[in-house]
């Protein structure tokens, strides 16, 4: 007799365990599963958390220890082979606890926190235990299959929250392979003394700093980010990149981690740090004809199985869209549960919502720009040295021949010219038409 | 390295900052995976290759440049190894097989590898 359960979770991230924490306040029977030996043991991100969805639950998680600095810095820069233009954008004037609702933080920390609230509300957490597929019985989800003896177990709903990878999603029917726009996200922590990062970087106390590398000198001018971000006392250091780029490329993922760290500018930033650890993950970044379909009779998808991220580096966003899904996807099936139907139909309503929600509308829109960015390498392969040329020759200040010094009037003719002659104005001006239009809808 | 500075307020000399001011530490790929806590479910691999033959006639073998830990080489026999042990779990050789020739799942509960950070 297989065990039986009101809503069977696969997975314990953060979108998981809001879900199971609302759906056992809810008084259902939650049980979760981790893989993992805690949750977050397998899970890996950039590492900025927004917590907008979070604090309305958990208002007191500033507290708590699950985040590490609240980040007052987002900064953005490219880069060519040794040299860097940069945009800082620094915001001193949110207030506490919450401040603008972006924290640095750690995913073996993080989780953890957030799947002891969903215990504390009375869901069951199962680690070290894999879920290899949904039962599907005459077309419609019934439970799901662990890896262990007699590991069925029955469920009204399955939560498919095993994110990028989704093999539950994939094993309901939900969607196909996964294609090579998905990104492979690559890091390390690095540690580094807390008082030495906040001089280092500027900082009073908890404040943290997000840098984001365009293009450029980051990965070799493929189509990619380098960031990195401050936390209490490590830094996280990394890059992600497309797997199709990352294949054309062809060099290996540690290497290019190394190589970005030792880039003349990120390498002055990373002075006497220690690796403490080295990850990679996916981040399922795709377009609507790739996303699975959320809803399932007796089924819901969501976070990043759901494929639900913005993956521009000007926002590098996710956890928070997870969490908002688990909160939609529980609130869908409290209501389900109160009307006794489980079909794909009585679930529709998450769906819905996500698509009116923040989650799906950032995802869109910028999903919309990546595939813009995708047909114009020239984004990541040269403006990124060419910018960073322009600044360099308005800004040398150059001796003549005669012990003076050439004028500025120079120059700015020089620029000129190299904006003419290397970049083309005609070409120019129909890429940023291209970012306009893309940006437009 | 801070010279010793007399300033007319007395501000004391920094100390210790020295230690954090070295070129940062840099792992090789061995090293990289030696910071990962890994419990090896010894004999019985999550992956597996599934024909020899198609591996054979791939061309780009894009595995074994997309790996983050390295895990896929080619032998000279012209065969492809996993060195499975290593495995990291992202799923990135699941979709960069252009045949689909992984057999991919993830390690039994309780192996494979553990994150403390994340």
């Amino acid at each position: 007799m297989a065990e039986r359960c009101d809503v069977a979770i696969v997975g314990a991230g953060p979108g998981a365990s809001i879900a199971a924490y609302l759906l056992a306040k809810g008084g259902l029977e939650v049980i979760m599963f981790e893989r993992g030996d805690y949750p977050g043991s397998k899970a890996m991100f950039g590492g900025v958390l927004y917590t907008t969805v979070l604090s309305k639950f958990f208002p007191d998680f500033p507290g708590a220890g699950c985040v590490e600095r609240h980040v007052i810095e987002k900064r953005f820069s490219m880069l060519s082979e040794s040299n860097e233009l940069a945009l800082s954008f620094k915001f001193l004037d949110f207030e506490p606890p919450y401040y603008n609702h972006s924290f640095t933080a750690l995913r073996a920390v993080f989780d953890r926190y957030l799947a002891r609230k969903a215990e504390e509300a009375g869901a069951v957490l199962i680690t070290q235990t894999v879920v290899d597929e949904a039962i599907v019985s005459d077309g419609r989800v019934v439970g799901v299959r662990a890896r262990r003896e007699g590991g069925e177990v029955l469920a009204n709903v399955v939560i498919a929250a095993d994110g990028a990878n989704s093999l539950i999603a994939q094993s309901a029917g939900l969607r196909g392979e996964l294609p090579l726009s998905v990104i492979l996200g690559v890091k390390e922590v690095v540690s580094l003394p807390r008082e030495v990062i906040e001089d280092r970087f500027s900082l009073e106390g908890d404040e943290g700093a997000a840098y984001e590398y365009l293009g450029g000198g980051a990965v070799r001018g493929a189509m990619g980010a380098g960031f990195l971000y401050t936390n209490r006392d490590t830094i996280s250091v990394g890059y992600g990149i497309p797997l199709g780029a990352l294949k054309a490329l062809g060099v290996q993922p540690d290497e290019l981690l190394n190589e970005f760290k030792m880039h003349p500018v990120v390498r002055r930033l990373l002075r006497g740090t220690t690796p403490e650890e080295y990850s990679a993950h996916l981040i399922p970044e795709m377009t609507p004809h790739d996303l699975p379909r959320f809803v399932g009779d007796g089924i819901v998808v969501i976070g990043g199985a759901a494929g639900l991220v913005n993956a521009n580096p000007l926002f590098h966003e996710g956890t928070n869209m997870a969490m908002a899904s688990g909160v939609m996807a529980a609130e869908t099936i409290l209501q389900a549960h109160k009307a006794g139907n489980f079909s794909a139909k009585a679930l529709e309503p998450y769906a819905s919502r996500l698509r009116e929600s923040f989650a799906w509308q950032d995802y869109d829109r910028y999903q919309g720009l990546t595939r813009m960015a995708e047909t114009h390498p020239q984004f990541f392969s040269k403006y990124p040295y060419e910018f960073t040329r322009l600044a360099r020759k308005l800004f040398s200040v150059a001796p003549t021949d005669d012990g003076m010094q050439v004028p500025k009037r120079t120059l700015e003719l020089a620029v000129a010219d190299h904006v003419l002659a290397e970049l083309g104005l005609m070409s120019l001006g129909l890429d940023l038409l291209d970012v306009a239009k893309a940006a437009m809808f | 390295m801070a010279a010793e500075v007399k300033s007319p307020s007395g501000v004391a000399k920094l100390t210790g900052l020295a230690n954090f001011l070295g070129p940062p530490k840099l792992l090789g790929r061995d090293d990289k995976v030696a910071t990962l806590v890994i419990k090896v479910d010894e004999g019985s691999p999550h992956l597996k290759i599934i024909d020899q033959g198609v591996c054979l006639k791939c061309i780009e073998k894009p595995c074994t440049v997309t790996c983050p830990v390295e895990n896929y080489k080619v032998e000279e026999n012209g065969h492809t190894t996993i060195y499975w042990s290593n495995c990291i779990e992202c799923g990135t050789c699941r979709i960069i097989c252009p045949f689909h020739n992984i057999s991919w799942r993830y390690p039994s509960g309780g192996f494979g590898m553990t994150y403390r950070y994340g």
